[in-house]
């Protein structure tokens, strides 16, 4: 295995480690943000904030932490920085914030963050930990970014709030409705395990 | 042994959190005031949009119903809750046109399908819904509940003739629910429970302000009655 | 009576997994067989319950102002309940505490228990209210984890492509359920318990 450098760590949670496709974390804002691209770029953007900062703060206080109370004091971290997310886009992205709702708070129990401060940032340096959070969030957005614009453009026609189609468009209404979101994320993950896999049969 | 080892890691996930909470406490002294006056902007700007016609300043001249609970409790009982209830403290914005009373515009509250449902509304002094607008409804379904906040619902409500723009009042909507509920207002299809959210919001809002009318023209009245008895003049007869 | 209402709400018609997205992660991962799925079920109500009250209680203590220390009261909460849960099964069932192995901490992750105590502050509910709303929605969560535990057990018998095995079909099997469940909602709940109510005679 070769030396992880920031780069490797960070672009390991685009595509290969995927946190929604491939190990399958922070399903539930997944399913549920998901309904326009706005607030899946909103949403993505905030937990990668969360996310980097709080691998960063575990990593450097990896020696203090003992290891049986690990993990309440993860929870800790997680929850201080949510909450300093929540107050600053309470502040100052007002529309995102009513869009996401109980969404903002609910990242402290999104998995991939105190998946990612238990399996990585407790045992490496603070330099790679905070690239692996960066990578696993904006892993995140993406995936997320990609369900969104497909039950956007189909559910409600538009794209960022910009209608595509004309006047006469219908739009498929249940698409923007919860059995779409599980629809779309199946069928996404679904096409990402084939690509994976027709990847892993040519290397 | 283990004893020790339990208090330090006591003392030590205490001392976490409290530093969490001190983080936490100087995040929240910075944001403070932007978030207070993004939760009231919104509130202020649909206010402002649903007032009657009015010449006064009603942000200056608001005041909570709790200034004539008494009146109003005599009066109509059916209609208020208990003395004591939060409602109490919520705000009327009064409107005034040369000096008399043209109604008021407030907010109102139900909890829908998923959470409250925020509706500010405007009557007139003749008890007519001039404007109606959805503040926030953010937990409703998207694309269903929300459509509850949309001109095409809103229209039915506060319109009883829409195209000859005939607001809806009192005396002219016989009976102001939905009309799987017997009214006579059209809720959004398949959201009926939000709809019914904005719509029962919204009479309760019209009653509770047809008895502040009389209650406020009765004092407004006494009060001009014994200023006429001690000679004192008050600017523009009201307050 | 707006305690059936709330029971009926959470378990059917707003069903906490398949149309609020809470809950997900485990719904994912536990549902493979039916007696773990109970035994999941029945520890999740026991713990939503207790989450509840006691969050409804931690509420109160916080005094206005302090709000924003809420998510972070709250998690902590949790997560002590949870360890104390874990302590008690260990003792009375440890069958039950071995098969639920590692899910039994990761219920603390459970977005469904964070979210009902933060959904029970929203809604302004009173404590009895709050209570009924948490065990309500933890009955629907273990609905749904049952119901699907039974769909995946049959699934395993069919010869699925590679690609389409695992959480991609489980979440377009849920998207069915979800759909399923959307029937519900043309329930005129409100006027179905009053004819209910009127009919025992409670008026």
């Amino acid at each position: 295995m070769s030396t992880p450098t920031f780069r490797s760590e960070l672009t390991r949670g685009f595509w290969r480690e995927n946190p929604i496709f491939v190990i399958v974390l922070g399903t539930c804002p997944t399913l549920a943000v998901s309904t326009s691209l706005q607030n899946a770029v909103g949403m993505g953007l905030a937990v990668t904030f969360v996310t980097a900062c709080s691998n960063a703060l575990v990593a450097m206080l990896r020696g203090i932490i003992p290891n049986k109370i690990r993990i309440p004091c993860f929870i800790v971290v997680a929850a201080t920085f949510v909450t300093i997310t929540d107050l600053f886009m309470h502040a100052f992205t007002f529309p995102l914030w009513q869009a996401l709702g109980i969404f903002i708070p609910l990242i402290v129990v999104n998995c991939i963050i105190l998946g990612r401060a238990e399996a990585y940032a407790y045992k490496n340096t603070v330099w790679h930990a905070t690239a692996d959070g960066i990578g696993m969030g904006l892993g995140f957005t993406l995936a997320l970014c990609a369900i969104a614009s497909i039950r956007e453009v189909l559910g409600n026609g538009t794209l960022w709030n910009v209608p595509l189609f004309g006047d006469g468009f219908q739009p498929i209404l249940i698409f923007i409705l919860a059995p779409g979101a599980f629809f779309v994320f199946g069928s996404l993950m679904a096409i990402s395990n084939w690509l994976k896999a027709r990847q892993g049969g040519a290397a | 042994m283990m004893k020790n080892e339990t208090v330090k890691f006591a003392v030590l996930l205490f001392l976490f959190a409290g530093l969490a909470g001190l983080a936490l406490g100087a995040t929240y002294q910075l944001t403070r005031e932007r978030i207070a006056a993004n939760d009231d902007g919104v509130r202020r700007t649909a206010l402002e949009a649903v007032l009657p016609v009015h010449d006064n300043n009603p942000f200056a001249e608001k005041f909570a119903w709790e200034k004539y609970r008494e009146a109003l409790l005599a009066a109509a009982p059916a209609e208020f809750p208990p003395a004591g209830d939060a409602f109490w403290q919520s705000e009327v914005f009064p409107a005034m046109q040369g000096g008399t009373w043209n109604g008021a515009a407030l907010q109102v509250e139900r909890i829908g399908y998923g959470g409250p449902v925020q509706t500010a509304i405007g009557v007139d002094g003749a008890g007519n819904l001039v404007n109606i607008r959805v503040v926030a409804c953010a937990q409703e379904t998207p694309g269903l509940g929300t459509k509850a906040a949309e001109r095409a619902f809103l229209d039915g409500v506060q319109y009883q003739d829409p195209a000859a723009r005939v607001c809806r009042s009192l005396a002219n909507t016989a009976n102001f629910s939905v009309n799987k509920d017997g009214g006579d207002i059209a809720a959004v299809t398949g959201a009926t429970i939000s709809s019914r959210a904005v719509i029962n919001a919204v009479a309760q809002g019209m009653r509770r302000l047809a008895a502040l009318q009389q209650v406020w023209l009765a004092a407004a009245a006494s009060a001009v009655a014994t200023d006429a008895q001690t000679g004192a003049t008050r600017p523009g007869g009201y307050r | 009576m707006s305690y059936l209402l709330i029971l009926i709400s959470a378990v059917l018609i707003n069903n906490f997994v398949l149309m609020q997205f809470l809950g997900i992660c485990p719904f994912l991962g536990v549902s493979r067989r039916i007696e773990t799925a109970l035994g999941m079920g029945m520890a999740v109500i026991f713990v939503m319950v207790l989450a509840g009250g006691m969050t409804y209680g931690i509420q109160q203590l916080l005094m206005p102002g302090y709000e924003y220390l809420q998510t972070l009261a709250f998690i902590l909460t949790i997560a002590a309940l949870v360890q104390v849960v874990e302590m008690v099964m260990q003792k009375l069932s440890p069958i039950l505490y071995q098969a639920l192995g590692i899910y039994l901490p990761l219920i603390t992750t459970n977005c469904a228990v964070l979210g009902v105590t933060l959904l029970n502050i929203k809604r302004e509910y009173n404590f009895v209210e709050a209570v009924v709303f948490s065990g309500a929605a933890a009955v629907g969560f273990t609905l749904a984890l049952l119901l699907f535990a039974g769909i995946r057990e049959r699934m395993e018998r069919t010869g699925l492509p590679q690609y389409v095995q695992g959480p991609a079909i489980g979440l377009i099997s849920a998207g069915l359920l979800s759909m399923a469940f959307m029937a519900f909602s043309a329930f005129r709940t409100e006027q179905m318990l009053q004819d209910l109510a009127a009919l025992v005679g409670l008026g």
